[in-house]
């Protein structure tokens, strides 16, 4: 068999044998519809070709134009011009030989692009060459404007560290105009403590140990004031590997570094409010207290050496306890946020209400208080034994001590789940709180709201104070005549 | 009859000492007492005293915050002399502190920490303790 008499029919029966020589070839070609121009095939290599002219290229935008027409199923091709376009914009035009063919009762052009030497090979790399001055020339416009008015400063310097180009923000960061900064170094406007580890980074780059720096580094301002930037280092070498210059990047910080500063300063001073007040508070709970141990103790022997009653002295016994128990509760105070830590363990709730109305029992009975209890037994509290037992008994003994005499008084205690805490709600009938009037000082240390004998206004203050020191919080709702509800929230265990 | 013969005082504050030598006479709690203003007068002259067997105190009440040596210190080195006879610690302090209290418990020799002012009830206790030990 002669395979070159035969050659039609195998490629007939077998297209992917055209396919391979049309995807292989290293000349252009084109099939095209005649009638329908837009209907065509490129080959890769004609299409690598005119896709490096191009930085995004999509077949619908393309289109082409043939110089001179061709006739109809010509037997021999013409050499003749095409002209390629995008988006009706032409980028190309390339000599071909065309030649015209029939099929299927269709005209269609085939072109092959061989008289420039459109090879795959040397097309790449002449149009290589040419995309990528395009390339550079667009993204060097983006590069300027984005140079010129970016936010942050840039910057080329030189190898010894002259600036050579600067834009705005830097001009604006460092208050130099761009003229006066040409004429300085980056050494000369550095803070000199920051030099030494700006340049042994600048040294390594030099050396091509690193091919990029970055460090927070001070400046002068042309005023005299400090500028905080963040400085970005990167060196820009030519095809033989040669340092040509520096880009830097300058992010201006000192509005952070200033915030920062302060926020440390007030930190500091707030350290040291705490050190003074923990110092006043060994003062009261160790010194004071021992001085009006002495007074007391002195005053208890006088008064056992008195035949009859002196009335000054019984003032001063009197005065003297009274100092004793604020120093107390003073003391409380404080060591109740220090030691609390400790002795924090997971305590049923139940138990404790049940004990405290036992043991407030004979008084509940004398005011006629009917107290009724909805606390599941399953709930536990984080807290300490002392605290719980402290708050529960103030709570109760104040819900005896402001029942309003003129109704059938009641408190109602609840406990429930909310998120991480168990919410204990303390519902009484009683004379109620004006909390307009007064709930800005409710739980201030030594005021009272009623004329009651036994009135003292700790209570509240070292409940709110335990539920704190605890990690719980405190909530009040009043009307006078109505009643008061104190929700108390502390620390849900299991 | 008091039954104590002698206790010993280590305190700076020549108020309380003073005071509490009152009360000690008022319920006669003792028969003599023997004064240290700081814990390191105290532990030279106890030292030498329990060395040559002399008067050994029965009882003494140690204050806490004190100049030169401290009642912590006294207590770990006074500890270490052996005493031919048991002498009765008290730690008697105006700090209320629970480090304070919790550090004391952890001394065994120490009886019990009481806190200032000390009254006649206080010393009253001491003084039972010490009977109910010794008499009984």
């Amino acid at each position: 068999m002669n395979i070159k008499h035969s050659l039609l029919n195998i490629f007939q029966d077998n297209p992917t044998c055209w396919q391979l020589i049309l995807d292989q070839a290293l000349y252009g070609y084109l099939i095209s519809q005649k009638n329908s121009p837009e209907n065509f095939y490129i080959n890769p290599a004609l299409q690598e070709h005119l896709k490096l002219l191009l930085t995004d290229f999509k077949s619908e935008e393309f289109s082409f134009e043939i110089k001179e027409p061709l006739e109809k199923s010509e037997a021999k091709s013409i050499k003749t011009e095409a002209y390629f376009f995008l988006n009706g914009k032409k980028i190309a035009s390339k000599k071909a030989h065309f030649l015209s063919f029939s099929f299927q009762q269709e005209e269609f052009y085939i072109a092959v692009f061989s008289s420039e030497k459109i090879t795959r090979a040397n097309a790449y790399q002449k149009t290589y060459d040419v995309g990528l001055a395009e390339k550079l020339k667009i993204s060097e416009k983006a590069f300027q404007n984005n140079f010129e008015y970016g936010a942050t400063g840039m910057a080329l310097v030189s190898l010894e560290g002259k600036w050579l180009k600067v834009n705005k923000r830097i001009s604006l960061m460092l208050g130099y105009t761009k003229e006066e900064l040409f004429k300085l170094t980056f050494q000369d406007i550095t803070v000199p403590e920051d030099l030494e580890k700006d340049l042994s980074l600048l040294k390594r780059l030099l050396d091509g140990e690193i091919d990029h720096y970055q460090l927070e580094k001070r400046y002068y301002h042309k005023n005299g004031s400090i500028v905080y930037a963040i400085l970005a280092v990167s060196i820009v070498k030519n095809n033989d590997g040669l340092n040509l210059y520096f880009i830097s990047q300058l992010i201006d910080i000192t509005e952070m570094k200033r915030a920062e500063k302060r926020i440390k300063k007030l930190f500091k001073k707030s350290k040291e409010q705490n050190e003074r007040l923990e110092n006043f508070a060994h003062i009261v709970s160790h010194n004071l207290r021992s001085h009006a141990g002495n007074f007391s103790m002195l005053l208890e022997l006088y008064e056992s050496q008195l035949d009859e009653e002196d009335e000054i002295i019984t003032m001063l016994s009197s005065a003297s306890s009274n100092l004793q128990e604020t120093i107390e509760h003073l003391s409380e105070i404080v060591n109740m946020h220090n030691s609390i830590k400790n002795t924090m363990e997971s305590i049923a709730v139940l138990p404790v209400a049940k004990k405290t109305i036992e043991n407030l029992s004979s008084q509940i009975q004398q005011h006629n208080l009917k107290i009724t209890l909805a606390v599941d037994a399953s709930l536990k509290v984080k807290a300490v034994p002392a605290y719980l037992e402290s708050i529960f008994l103030n709570f109760i003994s104040n819900a005896i001590k402001y029942s309003s005499p003129s109704k059938a008084s009641f408190l109602e205690v609840n406990a429930e789940v909310e998120d991480a805490f168990i919410r204990i709600d303390f519902k009484d009938n009683g004379l109620g709180i004006d909390l307009e009037k007064h709930g800005h000082k409710l739980f201030k240390m030594y005021k009272t709201f009623h004329e009651h004998e036994d009135a003292r206004g700790i209570g509240l203050f070292l409940t709110k104070n335990q539920i704190q020191a605890m990690g719980g919080k405190i909530e009040v709702e009043s009307a006078v005549d109505e009643g008061t509800t104190f929700s108390i929230y502390l620390k849900k265990t299991t | 009859m008091s039954t104590l013969k002698l206790t010993c005082i280590i305190d700076d504050d020549p108020i309380y000492v003073f005071g509490i030598q009152k009360v000690m006479d008022v319920i006669n709690f003792c028969e003599s007492t023997l004064i240290f203003k700081n814990g390191r007068d105290a532990l030279d002259n106890l030292s030498s005293i329990i060395e040559n067997n002399e008067n050994i105190p029965d009882v003494i009440l140690l204050d806490l915050n004190m100049p030169i040596m401290d009642g912590w210190e006294f207590l770990d080195e006074f500890i270490k002399i052996p005493s031919p006879k048991k002498v009765y610690i008290y730690v008697i302090s105006s700090s209320i502190d629970p480090k304070d209290v919790n550090r004391v418990k952890r001394y065994q020799d120490v009886k019990n920490y009481i806190i200032k002012p000390v009254g006649p009830e206080q010393l009253s206790t001491i003084l039972k303790d010490f009977k109910e030990d010794n008499f009984s």
